[in-house]
């Protein structure tokens, strides 16, 4: 059994709004007492609708926002509150690669100059020579050609732009990568060689993901365990084989009822989801699901759910099972 | 590692953004024609007293206030100087004044503007309103308060200049960095690790660059219009320097009876404005990233 590389402890993300003046302030919980762990080489996805968390979650634990409460263990080490010097340091660990792989690339720097930019801020080679090669192994490895580093990014197709953030995330040899919805924004052709890049990558170089997606095929694809979140917690966290085959939630369930099946011959019954997401401002009370849910009882709308484990690396929080 | 799938493109050139800019600017037949005036300016004001035909105070008394003639190619003045060697020397002055003046406001207005974007906040609004008052006066007039509180005399000139150009860079460079702050690649820079410095310097103020290279050559035709103006009204260059705002001032006496005298150091600043001016406008054209982005 591997360590938890990645441990996050009652994580709290919350943006307080003012209205007017001297009015109240209220929070938009944005991350709602999370809790949940990684293990050393696995990939951990994440799904959920928009607006449930997903990329606060990514941005919280790279420490882009500063969490408001509860605690990142990165490798063993709490980096919470880290900053400065010593969170330059802990960035070599944690890397990210951003959703949008037009948006995240300076339009001014060839690819050279960025991919050498982390090296040249962890001064991993000073020498400028040797630079140049990792670059140029760097962008082998993510299947791109060492001709490829003197040309800027308008250059290159979303696909192609997407694989420069991945080489630039590895550039400094990190252990854990953020993958924020990185295959999105690209085309459905497009998505399954970037994700195969990135699981060969990830065999390669032993990674640990933690793989943010919308798309619950995607995340099939590449996890070895899946969080479902909603409104700003997780409602079920499980093995892959597990979630897909047995999903107890009733968000679970009408999530997968979704993902559509090619075949068009298959008759399947979806569960639909009335209304839309609450505002994270104002949460339902109890269980946040409930307004939406087809099972509702008298009790989801006055408690909060219990954590229910329904197996030793699945469990869920649902009054359906408690 | 196994399956990899080598990304096919076609080995094209590689395009900087210089030559991105310069294919672009290239097209604008105007601000060509004015990039090439602007070179011969710049010559002139390097060689002016190598290849003036007279001195700048070469008195002759036999020949004062005569009009254009081979001998004197703009005519000469009330003291029978030569006024085409005066307005060739004025070159060097007016742009000296402009560029030296307009460099110190882009450099410290840039500073500002950069550092009061990235920080924000009460900082922000305390140093942006102060620079707000100034910006409300109209920039002659402030101008001539500056002088008249220095004293008048080219240094004060280009104090005055420095002053009331700072909010201009300011503006365009904070507006630029509260945008470019927050663009996602930015924020992958800070994941990198980057420092604040090097996010503001290698990052943002690229970004906002084309916008103060547009403004730079901007301010320098109304610098050149401002130092003129102060000189025309006794407040800039004093007698007997070759400066084209003064030489239109003594010339004023003579406009119905000399007309030359009046026209030739107008039309220098004419021309010198509009360069610069079209320049302006062939530069915006050619780096507004909206234009060129795609």
């Amino acid at each position: 059994m591997a360590a938890d590389i990645l441990k996050i402890e009652h994580l709290k993300q919350y943006y307080p709004v003012r209205k007017g003046l001297f009015g109240k302030t209220a929070y938009v919980k944005a991350l709602d007492d999370v809790t949940f762990s990684v293990k050393d080489g696995d990939v951990f996805g994440i799904v959920g609708e928009s607006g449930c968390g997903k990329s606060t979650m990514g941005l919280t634990i790279c420490k882009l926002i500063k969490p408001t409460d509860g605690s990142i263990e990165l490798d063993g080490e709490d980096i919470t509150w880290c900053r400065g010097k010593h969170m330059r340091s802990v960035r070599r660990k944690i890397q990210m690669v951003f959703q949008d792989p037009y948006a995240s690339l300076n339009p001014r720097m060839n690819v050279r100059q960025i991919i050498e930019e982390p090296m040249i801020i962890h001064n991993l080679c000073p020498n400028k020579k040797e630079r140049e090669e990792r670059v140029v192994s760097l962008l082998r490895q993510v299947g791109l050609d060492d001709y490829h580093a003197n040309r800027y990014p308008h250059q290159f197709s979303g696909g192609q732009r997407q694989r420069i953030g991945i080489a630039r995330a590895l550039a400094v040899d990190p252990k854990v990568i953020i993958a924020d919805e990185p295959v999105s924004a690209l085309d459905v052709s497009i998505q399954s060689q970037v994700l195969n890049l990135l699981a060969d990558l990830k065999e390669a170089r032993n990674l640990t993901y933690l793989f943010i997606a919308h798309d619950l095929s995607v995340v099939e694809h590449i996890s070895d365990q899946v969080g479902v979140m909603y409104l700003g917690n997780f409602v079920e966290v499980a093995g892959k084989e597990e979630l897909y085959s047995n999903p107890m939630h009733p968000y679970t369930q009408a999530l997968l009822s979704a993902v559509p099946v090619p075949d068009p011959e298959v008759k399947r019954q979806r569960i639909i989801l009335q209304g839309n997401i609450p505002s994270p401002m104002n949460a339902p009370s109890g269980c946040k699901f409930h307004p939406r849910c087809a099972k509702c009882m008298q009790i989801c709308k006055e408690q909060a759910p219990p954590k229910v484990k329904a197996s030793p690396d699945h469990y869920l929080f649902c009054h359906l099972y408690a | 590692m196994k399956n990899i799938t080598v990304v096919e493109t076609e080995k094209t050139d590689v395009v900087t953004p210089f030559q991105d800019f310069w294919r672009k600017f290239r097209k604008q037949k105007t601000a060509m024609a004015a990039a090439v005036f602007f070179v011969l300016l710049v010559l002139i004001a390097i060689f002016c007293y190598k290849i003036a035909p007279y001195g700048i105070n070469e008195y002759d008394y036999t020949a004062c206030l005569q009009g254009p003639s081979a001998a004197h190619w703009f005519g000469t003045d009330e003291f029978g100087r030569d006024l085409f060697s005066r307005i060739l020397c004025g070159t060097r002055i007016s742009l000296a004044v402009a560029f030296s003046a307009v460099t110190l406001a882009a450099i410290l207005g840039s500073l500002i503007g950069l550092v009061c974007g990235y920080v924000g906040g009460t900082f922000d609004t305390a140093i942006m309103s102060m620079l707000d008052v100034l910006y409300a006066f109209p920039g002659l007039i402030l101008a001539i308060a500056i002088v008249a509180i220095l004293g008048s005399g080219l240094t004060n000139v280009i104090i005055a200049v420095v002053i009331f150009r700072i909010p201009i860079f300011a503006r365009v460079v904070r507006g630029c960095t509260l945008q470019l702050k927050n663009t996602v690649y930015v924020r992958a820079a800070t994941s990198l690790g980057a420092s604040r410095w090097r996010l503001l310097v290698k990052h943002i103020l690229p970004g906002a660059l084309p916008s103060v290279i547009v403004q730079y050559s901007l301010s320098i035709s109304g610098s050149i219009m401002t130092c003129a103006s102060l000189s025309f009204l006794g407040m800039g260059a004093t007698p007997p320097t070759p400066e084209w705002g003064l030489i239109l001032s003594n010339s004023r006496i003579y406009i119905y009876t000399h007309i030359h005298y009046a026209l030739y150091p107008g039309l220098a600043i004419l021309l010198t404005v509009l360069c610069f001016n079209l320049l302006g406008d062939g530069l915006r054209s050619a780096l507004d990233p909206r234009l060129s982005e795609q």
